[in-house]
């Protein structure tokens, strides 16, 4: 809500405040290996995924990085498995439905080697919470005005509010929200919404309970949700240092909407560590426990 | 304690000197006094006070008074300043010390009419001072200004070693120092933030101001606290004479002011006032545009007071405050504000010693809430730095070649760095207040002003300032870790009220040396160490009025500067032209940078996200100045370079500070064409600002983010700024009967519609993470013309 403070102001003195997309020259980046492992506790496909960087303006997806091997240790039981190549990039497990690779509390260790490099990352997997109630505020229109249930004669748009309860205690909870619409993840940039307890940062002190959540991504109105429409939300939880990392990835990827509060360009941090060898990994390994809602918008 | 005593001593020590660099003629006696404007009966500031044919001379002090000290005998006294017509007087000297006052006319009408020379409108050339940029509010008022409204901060950028960031952005960068090393002192009270509606207008009613003055090097040792420049703000005293209306009306905001008598050549006052009433005007065209923004709320005001009392000869007594605030809203609401109090006691105790004192409260206020409309929701923040002081300052003019200045000063600051509640939507509030926070700074200081002999003088000083940082509070312990990661808390120590936490103290030596090498050219030399102990903590592209100010810590250490500056200065053609040429080298330590993704905001372990190296600054200053004629105005060009290199960031290497601008040039040219119209325009053009571009993507989770593999901080620079302005005015014919006075005042900022880059960012394109971009942020995108009628009388 701060963010347009220079807009408005600028607006407001009637200087037209604008922004242009414009033509700068940078050089290529030297090569590194982006590892990015997200994993959960469910049965589906869990998935590593390396690719190298690409060239800042080169319009291409980033290029994958074949021939790896992946693996991870359960730390904690010190069970192994090993992830199977697809080809393309995706170094894939899938546990199915029996299986106890993911369990609470346990800590884990990414392992990769690729072409005498070796990297390692750890994380634990922390428990999440249960979303308890998804709602519809229904409108229409760009401003949001609520209309009448009465008046049909314009599409309604479904914005959904989520209720979940956070665990109160000494103990920290972070998460990521996710939404989808038809099984279609809402992947913005601005709809990237992480929390620690109830609140959207690490300053809060205290276990302060603020369960309803207001889903911001879909204010732009693009990609609307509809009557019939299926709206899911998974709460996966994260790590208090992918917590960091997440904010960081926002704030880079959003530093354009922050007009005047901008902060210079800055590099994400990784935990990957790099044990041998000369080619320079980064990214982020976070697993969790995932939960999820689906609501038919009525 | 020890410390303090010695330093007193080394004080009081040149009261016992007497002779100090003079012939110590027993009968040496003073002619001293005050020099006034005869039309309003303004105290006067820098008025050269000197004995026809000789070097004999002094300047009138900030509160218009002299003393010249000379043998007994007949004597010839000149006083000039410019603009005004020179007064000559005969005086005898015999035993005791005389008191003359003065009242200068202005050189009225001066328009068209050949100005009469005077002498010493030279004090470029022959004072010892340099560095040193004076404007005067006749000057500064021609600049063709944004939206028609006369600024002094504006008016600054166009001195050469001066740059901002852009439209946009709260402060100045003076000879590559960050906006907080700059003190702004309001009647000698600190203000913290000089800017309304985030720097495009600062804070000071030109029509309340009598004079501004930049100290950028050869910073005298009564100045002290902050790095890089002292920017000394005088406020009118009121026309002691009659009551006088002065008043604009603009386009975005009006001024009024009332000056005059209380009591006749006792006691006068002014009072100025401004508001926007933008919001008024743009509201109905916003809310067809953005209905959300039904609520807006957009204004800012300030108010200006002076009021002063001449007791009698030997005593007089001002006291001045401001108030001022901006605040804008709409669903959200952002505020910030300085109100400052000075009283200030002169006293003479002799025809030789002269005394003030200033008292001063300053506090500086700063919020942000936001309330989630339909729900209890709510989020409010304020945050303030409450400063009271007092600093005796005493001038003694020991004989005709020897000035000197001594005193001390102490500051208590409060910090309250955030007052902070959340409302939950069932209604329950979290405060999540950080605690306040306490220092006390204290100085001492000394300098002499020497006349060597005929063509040389020097001024040497020195300030020994202390700082304590004090409870009730606590002390945050860290650990060590590598550079450029967060550090991890060890320990938390209370401390109860009063006691030091971390206590710092720095000699910071002053020199100042000049030399004519002819009647109108001469050579300048100076060093100066400062040392600063607040700071503004801030990791955004420009600073905002939201950052926040920290003191000196355990874990943050004060900063120290160390310039070296030499010149060349020379007048042409009987002082028509000014011309000067000037080089500088700083040393900084301590400089204050940041981890990569660092947290401050309401963050109260910030310290573990701060990191502190050196720095280094040099420049080369080009400035030439035509003061008369039909057109005069000056050209400014600056090269100079800033760098930092901290551990922990790129590599590190040295790397350009995010105000690191090379290039700077600023002309400003007035033709006037007969005594109704007159025309201004003015040039800037300025290096872009330094950015770090990403030289490659990667994708996470599908996100398209920016990486930099080279890892060096502010490796490209945004697209140069540059603008041009004009402005025409119209003075309308006076009415001999009436005193009314009236001009129209028309301009166009931005005359060929450059849209100049705030920040450049880059990002994905929307709804494609493969195609990547760079966008260029432009705050002023367009031409903006503006009429504003002032008036008088």
């Amino acid at each position: 809500m701060k963010k347009h403070f220079l807009f408005l102001v600028s607006c407001i003195l009637l200087l037209n405040s604008c922004t242009s997309v414009i033509q700068v020259t940078v050089p290529n980046g030297s090569q590194l290996v982006v590892v990015d492992a997200f994993m959960d506790n469910s049965p589906n496909p869990q998935i590593v995924r390396l690719t190298f960087n690409a060239n800042y303006f080169s319009n291409v997806s980033t290029p994958p990085v074949l021939g790896a091997t992946v693996g991870l240790t359960d730390l904690t039981n010190a069970k192994t498995y090993s992830f199977t190549p697809d080809g393309n990039g995706n170094y894939i497990y899938t546990p199915g439905v029996n299986d106890s690779m993911a369990q609470l509390h346990h800590k884990y260790q990414l392992n990769i080697s690729y072409n005498g490099n070796t990297y390692n990352a750890v994380s634990t997997l922390n428990r999440t919470m249960a979303i308890d109630t998804i709602a519809f505020e229904i409108a229409t229109g760009p401003n949001y005005n609520l209309v009448p249930l009465s008046d049909t004669t314009k599409p309604r748009k479904f914005y959904p509010y989520v209720y979940a309860f956070d665990s109160t205690g000494p103990i920290h909870d972070y998460y990521w929200l996710k939404v989808f619409k038809n099984g279609v993840f809402y992947n913005q940039p601005q709809q990237l919404d992480i929390f620690e307890d109830g609140g959207y940062g690490h300053n809060y002190d205290s276990d302060s309970l603020n369960p309803q959540y207001t889903f911001n991504g879909l204010t732009s109105d693009d990609n609307p949700i509809y009557r019939n429409d299926v709206c899911m939300v998974q709460a996966y939880s994260i790590n208090s240092n992918t917590f960091d990392f997440l904010t960081q990835m926002k704030s880079q990827m959003t530093n354009a909407q922050n007009g005047l509060f901008a902060v210079t360009p800055q590099n994400v941090k990784t935990n990957i560590q790099q044990t041998n060898g000369t080619l320079q990994a980064i990214g982020w390994f976070n697993i969790g426990e995932i939960s999820s809602k689906s609501v038919i918008a009525k | 304690m020890k410390k303090l005593v010695i330093i007193l001593i080394i004080i009081l020590s040149p009261l016992f000197w007497r002779g100090a660099g003079g012939e110590a003629f027993a009968q040496q006696r003073s002619v001293s006094g005050y020099v006034k404007d005869a039309k309003n009966g303004e105290m006067l500031i820098g008025v050269s006070v000197y004995e026809k044919g000789t070097t004999n001379g002094v300047n009138t002090n900030a509160y218009g008074f002299y003393s010249l000290v000379l043998p007994a005998g007949k004597h010839t006294i000149m006083v000039s300043y410019l603009g005004y017509a020179t007064q000559s007087m005969d005086i005898e000297l015999n035993d005791k010390g005389i008191t003359k006052n003065f009242e200068l006319a202005d050189e009225a009408n001066s328009l068209n009419e050949v100005v009469v020379s005077s002498e010493r409108e030279d004090h470029n050339v022959k004072s010892v001072e340099m560095s040193v940029a004076k404007l005067d509010i006749k000057q500064i008022s021609r600049i063709p200004a944004l939206l028609g409204e006369v600024d002094i901060i504006r008016a600054i950028q166009l001195l050469p070693g001066v740059t901002t960031m852009g439209e946009g952005s709260s402060g100045v960068n003076v000879r590559g120092g960050n906006i907080d090393q700059n003190l702004i002192l309001l009647d000698e009270a600190p203000v913290y933030n000089a800017s309304h509606l985030f720097g495009f207008f600062s804070i000071f009613n030109p029509d309340a101001v009598k004079d501004v003055k930049l100290i950028k090097g050869g910073i005298p040792s009564q100045y002290g606290g902050r790095l890089s420049a002292i920017l000394d703000i005088r406020m009118k005293e009121g026309n002691s004479k009659n009551l006088q209306i002065t008043g604009g009306i603009g386009t975005i905001f009006s001024r009024l002011s009332i000056e005059g008598p209380l009591i006749k050549n006792k006691m006068s006052f002014i009072v100025a006032a401004r508001r926007s009433y933008i919001d008024i005007l743009a509201k109905p065209i916003l809310k067809k545009k953005e209905p959300q923004l039904g609520d807006l709320v957009f204004y800012f005001y300030d108010l200006t007071a002076k009021l002063n009392y001449r007791v009698n000869e030997k005593n007089n007594l001002f006291l001045s405050g401001y108030l001022g605030q901006d605040k804008f809203g709409a669903g959200f609401s952002f505020k910030y504000g300085n109100a400052t109090t000075s009283l200030r006691w002169n006293h003479l105790f002799n025809d030789k010693l002269f005394l003030n004192t200033t008292a001063f409260y300053s506090n500086y206020n700063y919020g942000l809430g936001f309330t989630n409309g339909g729900t209890n929701q709510s989020f409010n923040w304020t945050s303030n730095i409450i400063n009271y002081s007092v600093k005796p300052d005493f001038t003694y003019y020991l004989n005709n070649k020897n000035t000197m200045h001594f005193g001390g000063q102490g500051i208590m600051l409060q910090f309250e760095p955030g007052q902070a509640i959340v409302t939950a939507s069932d209604g329950t509030t979290t405060n999540i207040s950080e605690a306040n926070k306490y220092g006390l700074e204290s100085a001492l200081y000394i300098d002499d002003e020497i006349k060597i002999n005929s063509r040389s003088n020097i001024q040497f000083g020195i300030r020994y300032s202390l700082f304590d940082y004090m409870g009730p509070g606590n002390r945050y312990d860290y650990y060590d870790t590598i550079p450029n990661n967060a550090k991890r808390i060890k320990d938390t120590v209370a401390f109860s009220s009063g006691k030091s936490i971390a206590h710092y103290g720095n000699w910071e030596p002053r020199l100042s040396y000049k030399l004519d090498l002819t009647d109108n050219s001469s050579f300048k030399a100076s060093y100066n160490r400062t040392a600063q102990y607040l700071m503004l903590v801030s990791n955004t592209a420009a600073s905002t009025p939201l950052d926040i100010w920290t003191p000196v810590t355990n874990n943050i250490k004060p900063q120290i500067a160390d310039q070296v500056a030499a010149g060349y200065f020379k007048n042409l053609h009987e002082n028509m032209f000014e011309s000067s040429v000037e080089v500088y080298y700083k040393n900084l330590q301590n400089q204050l940078d940041y981890i990569d993704n660092a947290n401050l905001l309401l963050n109260k372990y910030y310290e573990s996200q701060l990191l502190q190296g050196k720095g280094k600054a040099y420049g080369a200053e080009f400035y030439f100045k035509k003061t008369k004629g039909k057109l005069n105005g000056w050209v400014s060009y600056t090269y100079s370079r800033t760098l930092r290199q901290i551990n922990g960031l790129s590599n590190n290497e040295w790397y350009p500070s995010k105000y690191d601008r090379p290039n700077n040039l600023a002309v400003v040219l007035n033709y006037d064409f007969n005594k109704r119209w007159n025309v201004s325009c003015n040039f800037v053009y300025i290096s872009g600002t330094p950015n770090t571009f990403p030289d490659s993507k990667i994708q996470i989770q599908g996100y398209t983010v920016n990486y930099n593999t080279s890892n060096m901080r502010n490796n490209f620079r945004n697209p140069a700024y540059n603008r041009l302005d004009f402005s025409a005015t119209y003075n309308f014919k006076k009415n001999d009967k009436r005193r009314w006075q009236s001009s129209i005042v028309f301009s166009v900022y931005n005359a060929y519609d450059r849209k100049n880059a705030f920040a450049v960012y880059f990002q994905a394109v929307p709804n494609n993470a493969n195609q990547t971009q760079a966008v260029k942020y432009t705050v002023v995108g367009t031409v903006i013309p503006a009429v504003t009628y002032n008036f008088k009388f």
